[in-house]
């Protein structure tokens, strides 16, 4: 059975928000959703904040998957690729920024990310128009560009 | 992923429709009973009780998902 990290998010009068969270293993959504139901309506009696929200991550088993087993020699996760993609009508935007990124592979002149590679026209494909969301949870559906971005600090 | 919270007796929904609003009733009730039960120190039924929140509670979401129709 999968397991499931909840994050419950209580408000105060102020709107000052705190949060907590859960560990549970549960067979399917469903199922989690019911448990987080029960256990934070008896959590919310014991508060006098209100419940600002409940949210829920899962631990994914990646057996299997077609991912490199081991870092790359010199990798750094401190190196980001910086995708910027666009809502519907390009009302906003959302940035998702890949670690570790294969700068010298995937960008040209300028640190900009070549999008007509065809890597990275891959996973502009699987993140565009394929039901992931902005954190307003606006639909993304398009590329707008990318470049190489350096996280830390020397 | 968020969690329905309009669904949960906790939330102060603002227009509960009317099969949201009989089902919080029956919730609020049943945490009643098994608030009863723990007072009265039965703590086997009142778990019991509480699992059978937990499973209808389960049943709604496996429709609200798309897991099941209705």
């Amino acid at each position: 059975m999968p397991n499931f990290t909840l994050g419950i998010s209580f408000a105060d009068e102020d709107g000052h928000l705190a949060s907590t969270s859960i560990n549970l293993v549960r067979a399917d959504l469903a199922a989690l959703a019911a448990a987080a139901e029960t256990i934070v309506e008896a959590m919310d009696i014991l508060s006098d904040g209100r419940l600002a929200g409940v949210s829920a991550t899962i631990d994914i088993d990646t057996t299997g998957w077609t991912v490199q087993g081991t870092a790359g020699v010199g990798s750094d996760v401190e190196i980001g690729g910086r995708m910027i993609f666009r809502t519907a009508g390009s009302a906003f935007f959302s940035k998702i920024t890949i670690p570790a990124f294969l700068k010298d592979a995937y960008t040209v002149v300028g640190g900009l990310i070549d999008p007509t590679i065809a890597d990275v026209a891959a996973f502009i494909l699987a993140v565009t128009g394929n039901g992931v969301a902005t954190n307003h949870w606006e639909d993304i559906v398009s590329f707008d560009d990318g470049y190489e971005v350096f996280n830390g600090k020397r | 992923m968020p969690v329905d919270v309009s669904q949960l007796t906790a939330y102060p929904a603002s227009q509960p429709d009317s099969e949201t609003e009989k089902f919080r009733s029956a919730r609020i009730e049943k945490w009643a009973r098994v608030k009863a039960l723990l007072v009265d120190g039965d703590v086997e039924r009142a778990k019991s009780l509480m699992n059978e929140l937990e499973a209808e509670a389960s049943a709604r979401y496996r429709v609200l998902y798309g897991m099941e129709t209705k």
